[in-house]
């Protein structure tokens, strides 16, 4: 299979400068099992531009993986992406042939996965498993290939770039790993990276290196970055655009600045008042009533009102659209509803 | 009113051996000279990384690890020094609850047999009476009645820690260990618990280790807390203290290091902490923070620096921040 | 934030953990509802039903008397009163083979119970107190793994002579080491989690630990090595049978029917090749059965 070779700096924007590099609309990936259809994804649309970072927030089961799974198209039976269009600089990536997503993934839209002990292959060196990005996107030989690995060790500061490329990932430290991993999906210098739970297996001063290096490479290399996270701090260290999921679907998506100071749905409110915070006493945390919702059991109507302090009856009776309350500013939420328009 | 528990050059080490034919035998030294106390009623909390021993110190202190130097004193009683009755009879005033709520309870067990197995093994309550205990336990941690009859598998993370938090409390204990007790639970979930600790904490007079790396749900819930690393304390004080006025490099690049949920404070001008999380296997000389530490002067390179005792408030640095 | 104060304030904690409870199915529901999916599995366990009540009621299942030995008969082909044919004593083959569905479920079902027995208490022990106890149960596995297990077999039938007990005996000797290693790795990584731990914590005695924690979570693994041990016993007698050290005449066991017929294989085949059909409906039958009962646990365990 002859390689796609893409220049390093950007090349066919068919999309045009000011239009986002991915938009997904309408996005539902359902899962068929025995006890019924788990909606993991329930019609999401996200937009997001060259050089931005957009936060895909939730918790468990929420989706976000999920979605993140479903732009590479890496999602088996028995789940399905039933609906929903997916367009990456223009071209609605659903539609493309598996030899073209090959192509894509790893060199246009890479991906760095929360567990960087089982995302590497334990029996490969470290370097060898970074080369073999750059030698089947690039087309690189194994010479050129190994000297550009250490060059993007290099970069994301692991030391001793030189030696480290014949380890194996056992025998690095689990921040080095990561490390790798983000060496990794940044060698072939995609224009979109997803990064999922990338910091949540490292200690906290760990985290707060890869952080910082992700902001400075993305700055650098003019990624667009999807953070999937559950972590508030992380996303507002690193986001431009936040997009707030629950059981599915998103319930609210503003700036990061607008999300944090004048969040509206319950379920983003309650969030925000229940994590404890570091440089303030605080009296009684707030506690969202109620669990996490199964998504084979999901209640009529907004999916969160059994757990929302603001359930009214219609809540209880029709599920609530996304609405535009604020330029910019989406909410799905019956007491917002009206607002806007 | 004596301390409840009283460590004084508590050691852990461990050996590894390697594979192969050159097989090293490695010392972890995972607690390397801890001296501690925990004082009734109180919730202190031990923070740090991985590879800091914060677990293993909580392990020693009940007893569920054997010391490999140094004695731990609870209620003033050497515990290696019990023979296995009085052992036994420790056991009732100490517990633990678990990082991982999905591991902590034994699947093929009934509710009511968990929550009943310290009431049976310590001959407290068997049969009916048993089943009213297990009862009230599942009322002061929130669940119902019907939960006795199920399974651990047909409960979400949150309510099996609830499960596990019941457990611990059915002897009534005084001292209760919590490791990590919500770090795996779901963020909107991590509130109910802390929460319930803290009222359980009220009403049954307990006193807490509450061992984590999360430094906001630390300063939540703790009175004092102890920082540490690679095996050692570096600080010791309480919230308001250690927080506002960190004597320890490390802790304040471990408080500088925590993403603060304000995105304003985004830029905001801190240090961070450079270089990784160096191995209990081989700790450098001197102080052990000091290839890490950008302080570093000559003397931390050669001399370990002593826990410095300033009336409750502790720090090992030889130049702190204050 | 445009909260009002009430909504700040935390619920009790009666109210904030206990509704919507999950409704995730128990177990066995769950199980058997997986199982019922697999059509080999269900098969299998169909047949060794019917074959168990064969064998129960071969009294009344039987047509003949499988010991009357009537010489003016021998060697029949099948016909209507003989649907398999009479052997060289001519004996009914169908009731022989009905009988010895008896002795084949008995062979298949005592000796590795008991074997699993053995197997299982040695496992536990040796993955729960590691160390030397470990080390030299695990030493007198490898042992008597490296037999080869018919000839362990075989010396033990020539030891102690040849009879049904005997034969219990020597697959009992011979089964136990493979369920030991798998239930000692079962034990091994069980021991880490945190359950044990807390148990430990409780006060609770070390065999109260093996027998109340270790032991119910090793059950769907034994479960699935039972199926499986069944039919390994089932031809290991029957080649100790047919090696001349199993059953003995006039007993129907089929290993023992398939040898004696071996001289009139090509005149008389059906006395030789009906008992060793039986056992491979047998043993097939069990084999889909224990994948059936492996892939059905195997969703439940990833949970």
């Amino acid at each position: 299979m002859k390689p796609y070779i893409r220049p390093d700096s950007g090349s066919r924007n068919i999309a045009g400068d000011g239009d986002p590099l991915l938009r997904i609309t309408g996005l539902k990936t359902h899962f068929t099992t025995a006890k019924g259809t788990l909606r993991a994804v329930d019609g999401i649309s996200l937009t997001l531009h060259r050089g931005k970072v957009l936060g895909l927030v939730g918790e468990s089961g929420c989706g976000k993986s999920i979605t993140a799974m479903s732009i590479l198209r890496l999602i088996s039976p028995p789940g399905r992406i039933v609906e929903g269009r997916i367009e990456y600089d223009g071209e609605d990536i659903l539609k493309k042939s598996k030899k073209e997503m090959f192509s894509i993934r790893g060199n246009e839209i890479s991906m760095i996965f929360q567990e960087p002990m089982t995302s590497l292959n334990p029996v490969y060196t470290v370097g060898a498993q970074v080369s073999e990005a750059l030698m089947l996107h690039q087309g690189m030989d194994r010479r050129s290939a190994r000297l550009k690995t250490i060059e993007m060790f290099e970069l994301v500061g692991i030391p001793d770039s030189a030696r480290r490329v014949d380890v194996y990932p056992h025998q690095l430290s689990g921040g080095l790993r990561q490390r790798v991993m983000i060496a990794m999906a940044l060698s072939c210098r995609p224009r979109l990276l997803i990064a999922d739970e990338p910091t949540t297996a490292v200690d906290v001063t760990v985290q707060a290196q890869i952080l910082r290096l992700m902001r400075t490479l993305q700055k650098e290399i003019d990624s667009a970055i999807l953070f999937i996270t559950h972590d508030l701090g992380v996303v507002a260290e690193m986001c431009d655009d936040v997009a707030v999921m629950y059981a599915g679907k998103i319930v609210e998506q503003a700036g990061v600045e607008e999300l944090f100071d004048r969040s509206r749905h319950p379920y983003t409110v309650g969030l925000l008042n229940s994590i404890p915070k570091l440089h303030q006493e605080n009296d009684r945390l707030y506690c969202i009533k109620g669990m996490v919702p199964n998504l084979l059991f999901l209640s009529a109507g907004c999916t969160f009102h059994p757990r929302c302090d603001h359930a009214m009856e219609i809540c209880a009776r029709r599920e609530p659209q996304l609405q535009e309350i604020e330029p910019g500013h989406l909410v799905r939420c019956w007491k917002y509803a009206g607002m806007g328009d | 009113m004596e301390d409840i528990i009283a460590c004084t050059d508590v050691r852990k080490h461990f050996t590894i051996r390697g594979n192969g034919i050159n097989a090293r035998r490695d010392l972890v030294r995972a607690v390397d000279g801890v001296d501690l106390r925990i004082h009734r009623n109180e919730t202190l909390a031990l923070v740090g990384e991985s590879g800091c021993g914060k677990s293993t110190l909580g392990r020693l202190m009940i007893g569920l690890l054997e010391l490999t130097a140094g004695q731990v004193a609870f209620e003033g009683r050497d515990i290696s020094k019990l023979d296995t009755r009085q052992m036994f009879a420790l056991r009732k005033k100490a517990q633990i609850i678990f990082q991982d709520p999905y591991a902590s309870i034994n699947p093929r067990m009934k509710v009511l047999d968990i929550i009943g197995e310290p009431l049976e093994t310590h001959h407290v309550a068997r049969g009916k009476a048993k089943e009213e205990m297990a009862c009230l336990l599942l009322d002061q941690v929130g669940l119902r009645r019907e939960a006795l009859g199920r399974y651990p598998h047909q409960f979400s993370g949150g309510q099996r820690q609830r499960i596990g938090i019941a457990r611990a409390i059915a002897l009534n204990p005084e001292l209760l260990i919590c490791d990590e007790p919500v770090s795996a639970l779901d963020v909107s979930i991590r509130s109910q618990i802390l929460n319930l600790l803290k009222d359980l904490q009220e009403k049954l007079s307990l006193t807490y280790l509450f061992i984590s790396h999360d430094l906001a749900v630390v300063r939540y819930i703790s009175d004092r807390v102890c920082v540490m690393f690679l095996g050692k304390i570096v600080e010791l004080g309480t919230c308001k203290d250690l927080f506002e006025h960190p004597l320890h490099p490390y802790t304040k690049f471990l408080m500088s290091a925590v993403p603060l949920p304000n995105p304003r404070l985004r830029n905001r001008d801190r240090a961070i902490l450079e270089g990784e999380i160096p191995s209990p296997i081989n700790p450098p000389p001197g102080c052990r923070f000091n290839t890490r530490c950008p302080f570093a002067k000559e003397l931390c390179r050669q001399q370990e620096p002593p826990l410095v005792d300033l009336g409750g408030r502790m720090h090992a640095c030889h130049f702190p921040l204050e | 934030m445009d909260f009002d104060s009430a909504a700040r304030l935390a619920p009790r904690a009666a109210e904030s953990g206990a509704e919507n409870e999950y409704v995730s199915e128990a177990f066995w529901p769950e199980f058997l509802r997986s199982f019922r999916r697999n059509k080999t599995a269900v098969l299998g366990a169909g047949t060794i039903l019917l074959l168990m009540l064969i064998a129960v009621f071969a009294p009344l299942v039987a047509p003949h008397d499988p010991f009357l030995v009537n010489l003016d008969i021998q060697l029949q082909k099948p016909s209507l009163s003989y649907p398999l044919g009479t052997d060289m004593f001519g004996r009914d083959v169908l009731s022989r083979i009905i009988y010895g569905s008896r002795i084949s479920f008995v062979i298949g079902f005592i000796p590795t119970t008991i074997s699993m027995i053995i197997g299982t208490v040695l496992g536990m022990v040796s993955g729960y107190y590691g160390k030397k106890t470990d080390y030299l149960i695990m030493r007198l596995c490898d042992i008597v793994l490296a037999f080869p297990s018919l000839l362990l077999a075989m010396v033990v039938m020539y030891t102690l002579g040849a009879s049904l007990i005997n034969i219990f005996i020597a697959l009992s000797v011979v089964g136990w080491a493979g369920t030991a290693r798998v239930v000692r790795s079962q034990t091994l990584s069980l021991k880490e989690k945190e359950f044990i731990e807390g148990a430990r914590a409780i006060g609770v005695k070390n065999r109260t630990i093996i027998a109340r924690h270790i032991f119910p979570n090793c059950v769907p693994s034994l479960l699935v090595l039972f199926t499986m041990g069944i039919p390994a016993a089932i031809l290991s007698e029957a080649s100790l049978s047919f090696l001349g050290v199993g059953a003995q005449p006039p007993t129907p066991s089929w290993g023992l029917m398939a040898v004696t017929g071996k001289e009139f294989i090509f005149s008389a085949p059906w006395v030789s090749i009906a008992p060793g059909v039986a056992i491979l409906i047998v043993v097939l039958a069990f084999n889909f059965l224990g994948d059936g009962i492996r892939d059905a646990m195997d969703p439940y365990m990833k949970q």
